[in-house]
């Protein structure tokens, strides 16, 4: 059942059309939302959130219609905005605790949820801090945790590990994927950064001049049926790509030693193929395996077509 | 073309790098850390926002603190995005040629060509506080190169970019290294420093970790033995074969009926060469074979992760 | 693999809390993400959770109530001259202006007149408002951190932000308003109530009431509007703070050099005297009194008594200000950012 669906939405800015005639079906788990920069995802977000007025069609969040009942709709709603935001003055608990009576909490719920969910974010002694004074790696973990005060059924991500260091943003994905898997909660995560939205995310949603470029679950769309492989040799070696020539293998890119090949069919005895053939042209595999498609490549294909 | 010699910067007590020593020549060469490792210091060093406290910063020959020979050859992309929002994005990369000490005469042509370089030709004549995150990175390289620096340092100049945009702006990158500039690149999103380079500078509190090609750092991380991970149906049967080999030194099964076994050793091009016999012999079946820690993240993990215990120790 | 859990008398669910099993299956606490089933309010009265808030970050500041103490000392300093030397001075005034004696109610109006606008007095109270509608509790701080992004994704109006933030520098400048006011008046009546307190001055609760609701309404409905357009609450404080300090300074002046220059003292003079923020203030106050311009404690150099000046223009030029600037404050706020391109 879709969590959320929009049908022949038309939103306008003036005179600027930034969605035309959309329709679409947020499926429920985690998806993906990808889109070159102004291909419509922020105002697919806004009115997804109940803040902007379709000049034509209409759309439903949850069961509620987002053009009459956007206060419901953010009241089951947990949106994790991509600037840094916090309410000046406050505390990590404070400020949580804050936002989940903004949404109708009762106080002591409040404050015993946010010191629950800012366990959770990862966030210890810290949180008796100022807001102003934390890193960027605890001002993304509290905007997580002010977006998951409240319990909610759908959460809009965006761009959750920006500025972000390597530890951060892998503590940042786990959380994520913490969330969205086994605990019932659906998740909408828009980003740039592909190989994140790969970690998290199962379905991806593409979004390209204010239309659906394309959409569907991430697995299906990578698989290539064993019919492409990469393999990394020691050294390269063109007598190697030739003795596999014969077997229907065509060399899709290469880099230094490493190849993307892709086979006419596919091979049940991979392995052993790839090994003599090595064997017989002197060369030393380092690694094989079968690909599959990248999510750039997939992302790239259907934004450029 | 950039050495830096037993160099160190503090602020009061604070230590911004310590002792640090190496070489940056011509290509991309990434530098990366955690958060407060000192990568902003250094960037600030190199590109004559500071002085040293001790030992000393060469660019191209000269210290760069407050060095106009120098700064007509190095071109500068920060991470700040505020303070010129009132200006048209063709004015902004106009005058920082004027500054940057280019011929007058010359510049309109220049600022036009280097716009239309970094794809920014519809835009440019928009004020910048309404550009987007991706147009303002590549007006920001547009006012790096517009003077033809040999040297170029970029802070997080994939920031905001969409997938496209940041396909483009690693093959200008590329393009420029190509042409034997010498290009710095800090930045935090570790595939996309892989797609750029293989040559790192990695810091953390202050001193500097590695430098040089990440395969080589890689091998001779000891403590870490190069981990093989190998699919076969006959995983556990694979495992007990491996462990007769002298130079494996662990075989690790997930689940009783695992499909996977990891191997640790030390030497894996022993292992590599001997690998495909022992399988072709014995007639395994293996559906993929790679080595899941040669890559960045691992090498940064290891490396960032050491240093942090042992400073905690 | 069970392992029965240790005997411990199990906790009785509270009727009305969530659903789930107090006593766990297993001996190790599952800390992974749990969800929230709770109640939540619908969005009445939401205002009143961000006027709360406000308030909380204001009032458990301590030099909040000390600057607000202060407001005390001129209302304690009239009580205890008017109850040592009350009725002197007042024959002192009736000879000296001998048009103040036909005003019936005149004694305790006039004495919570003045200790009302008092310079004291005006002064903390815009610090009062300063601090509510300028500081780290303001409109433009909010703006500075990006706060609407948080308020604005809730399920909460425009209206109901903007109505919380004013209420909560209206609450800070009424209560310490009020309390001294109220005070005061109360003092009065229990020891002049059988001298004919509740007879000489029968409205004197109300008119001190509305006299407190004033300013604060005025400044938190200025503030708000101000607040709402700038990024930084620095600006905001500077702002304002000048602005009813120049005006104050410069309106006397120009009444002056105007009925100098026509050489007669209208009411459109005393208007333009009264041309200022605070000045407006101080003129509705006059109005609500019924009182003269008559500073009893700082006594002027011209035995000169200055008519209250005219109502309606007040009236109508603080309600346009107050409602300019809350149709300001509500065209600015928004929730999130749309980049054009």
């Amino acid at each position: 059942m879709p969590v959320a669906t929009i049908s022949g939405l038309t939103v306008r800015y003036g005179k600027k059309v930034a969605v035309n005639d959309l329709s679409v079906e947020v499926p429920e788990g985690c998806t993906g939302l990808l889109g070159p920069n102004g291909a419509g995802k922020t105002t697919l977000l806004k009115t997804l959130l109940g803040f902007l007025t379709p000049a034509a069609g209409s759309g439903q969040v949850l069961g509620l219609d987002v053009a009459t009942e956007g206060m419901q709709i953010r009241q089951r709603i947990g949106l994790m905005p991509e600037v840094d935001c916090h309410i000046p003055g406050m505390n990590a608990v404070t400020f949580v605790a804050a936002a989940g009576e903004l949404v109708g909490m009762p106080e002591a719920d409040a404050m015993k949820r946010a010191h629950e969910v800012l366990e959770y974010a990862g966030l210890g002694e810290a949180r008796y801090r100022n807001v102003e004074t934390y890193s960027t790696g605890m001002k993304q973990r509290i905007k997580l945790a002010q977006a998951l005060v409240h319990g909610p059924k759908l959460l809009f991500l965006d761009e959750p590990t920006n500025g972000l260091d390597p530890a951060g943003r892998e503590e940042m994905l786990d959380l994520i994927r913490g969330i969205s898997h086994g605990k019932g909660i659906n998740v909408v995560v828009s980003s740039h950064l592909l190989p994140d939205i790969e970690r998290i995310c199962d379905k991806i949603i593409v979004m390209r001049q204010g239309q659906i470029a394309m959409q569907g679950d991430i697995a299906e769309l990578r698989e290539t049926h064993g019919t492409l492989v990469e393999v990394e040799l020691r050294l390269s070696n063109p007598g190697f790509i030739e003795g596999l020539g014969k077997y229907g293998a065509r060399v899709l890119h290469q880099s230094g030693s490493f190849y993307r090949l892709r086979f006419s069919e596919a091979r049940a005895d991979l392995g052993a193929l790839l090994f003599t053939t090595a064997r017989g042209c002197g060369a030393q595999i380092r690694g094989f395996r079968p690909a599959l498609r990248s999510l750039e490549d997939i992302f790239l294909e259907v934004v450029e077509s | 073309m950039i050495v830096l010699e037993h160099a160190s910067r503090w602020y009061g007590q604070v230590i911004g790098i310590n002792d640090v020593s190496c070489r940056i020549m011509p290509g991309i060469t990434a530098l990366l850390g955690p958060n407060g490792a000192g990568k902003s210091t250094l960037i600030k060093l190199i590109t004559g926002q500071l002085r040293p406290s001790t030992g000393t910063v060469t660019v191209l020959g000269e210290a760069p603190f407050a060095n106009p020979r120098v700064f007509r050859r190095l071109g500068y992309c920060p991470e700040l995005e505020r303070g010129c929002d009132d200006m048209t994005g063709r004015y902004f990369v106009t005058l920082l040629a004027h500054m940057g000490g280019l011929p007058s005469a010359s510049i309109p042509q220049r600022v036009s060509e280097v716009i239309e370089f970094v794809g920014m030709t519809e835009n440019a004549d928009r004020k910048i506080g309404g550009y987007s995150k991706g147009m303002r990175q590549r007006i920001k390289i547009a006012q790096g190169v517009v003077h033809d620096p040999d040297v170029l340092v970029l802070d997080e100049p994939l920031n905001g970019l969409d997938p496209i945009g940041r396909r483009e702006v690693t093959g200008l990158l590329t393009g420029l290294a190509d042409k034997g500039k010498c290009v710095v690149v800090s930045s935090h999103i570790l595939y996309e420093v892989e797609h750029l380079t293989r040559n790192i500078l990695l810091m953390n509190h202050g001193r500097l970790l590695a430098q040089g090609d990440i395969y080589t750092i890689r091998s001779l991380i000891d403590a870490h033995p190069h981990r093989i991970a190998i699919r076969s149906k006959h995983a556990r049967a694979l495992a007990i074969h491996l462990l007769n080999l002298p130079y494996v030194l662990s075989a690790r099964l997930d689940a009783p009926d695992a499909t996977q076994v990891e191997v640790e050793t030390r030497s894996p091009d022993t292992f590599y060469s001997q690998f495909p016999d022992m399988v072709l012999e014995h007639g395994f079946d293996i559906t993929s074979f790679e080595s899941p820690d040669n890559n960045l993240e691992s090498v940064f993990k290891y490396l960032v992760n050491e240093s942090g215990t042992k400073a905690t120790q | 693999m069970n392992v029965n859990p240790p005997m411990i008398p199990p906790i009785p669910t509270p009727p009305g809390a969530p659903q789930e099993s107090v006593v766990p299956n297993s001996p190790i606490a599952d800390l992974s993400y749990r969800n929230y089933d709770g109640p939540l309010r619908p969005p009445i009265f939401r205002w009143w959770t961000v006027c709360r808030m406000s308030l909380r970050l204001l009032w458990k500041k301590p030099w909040f109530w000390g600057i607000a103490a202060i407001c005390l000392f001129p209302y304690l300093i009239h009580a205890i001259f008017y109850y040592f030397a009350g009725s002197v001075t007042i024959q002192i005034l009736a000879i000296q202006f001998p048009e103040l004696a036909d005003l019936p109610s005149f004694k305790f109006p006039l004495q919570m007149y003045s200790a009302f606008t008092g310079n004291i007095n005006s002064i903390i109270l815009l610090t009062i408002a300063l601090l509510a509608g300028a500081g780290s509790t303001s409109i433009a701080a909010d703006n500075q951190a990006n706060a609407l992004q948080v308020y604005l994704s809730k399920p909460i109006g425009k209206g109901d932000y903007l109505l919380g933030k004013w209420m909560c520098i209206f609450l800070s400048v009424f209560v310490v308003a009020a309390i001294p006011a109220i005070s005061l008046y109360l003092f009065f009546l229990t020891v002049y109530a059988t001298q004919g307190f509740l007879h000489d001055a029968p409205w004197l609760w109300l008119q001190t009431l509305a006299v407190t609701l004033l300013p604060a309404a005025f400044h938190a409905s200025l503030l708000v509007g101000i607040a709402a357009w700038s990024r930084s609450p620095r600006m905001v404080t500077a702002i304002y703070a000048g602005l009813n300090f120049i005006t104050y300074v410069m309106a006397p002046v120009l009444g002056r050099i105007l009925s100098h220059v026509y050489h007669r003292d209208t009411w459109q003079n005393l208007l333009i005297t009264h041309a200022s923020l605070q000045g407006i203030l101080d003129g509705l106050a006059q109005n609500i009194f019924h009182m003269p311009d008559v500073n009893l404690l700082f006594i002027r150099r011209e035995p000169h008594l200055t008519p209250m000046p005219p109502l309606w223009p007040l009236v109508i030029a603080s309600l346009v200000l107050m409602g300019i600037s809350l149709a300001a404050a509500r065209a600015k706020i928004h929730a999130v950012e749309v980049v054009k391109g």
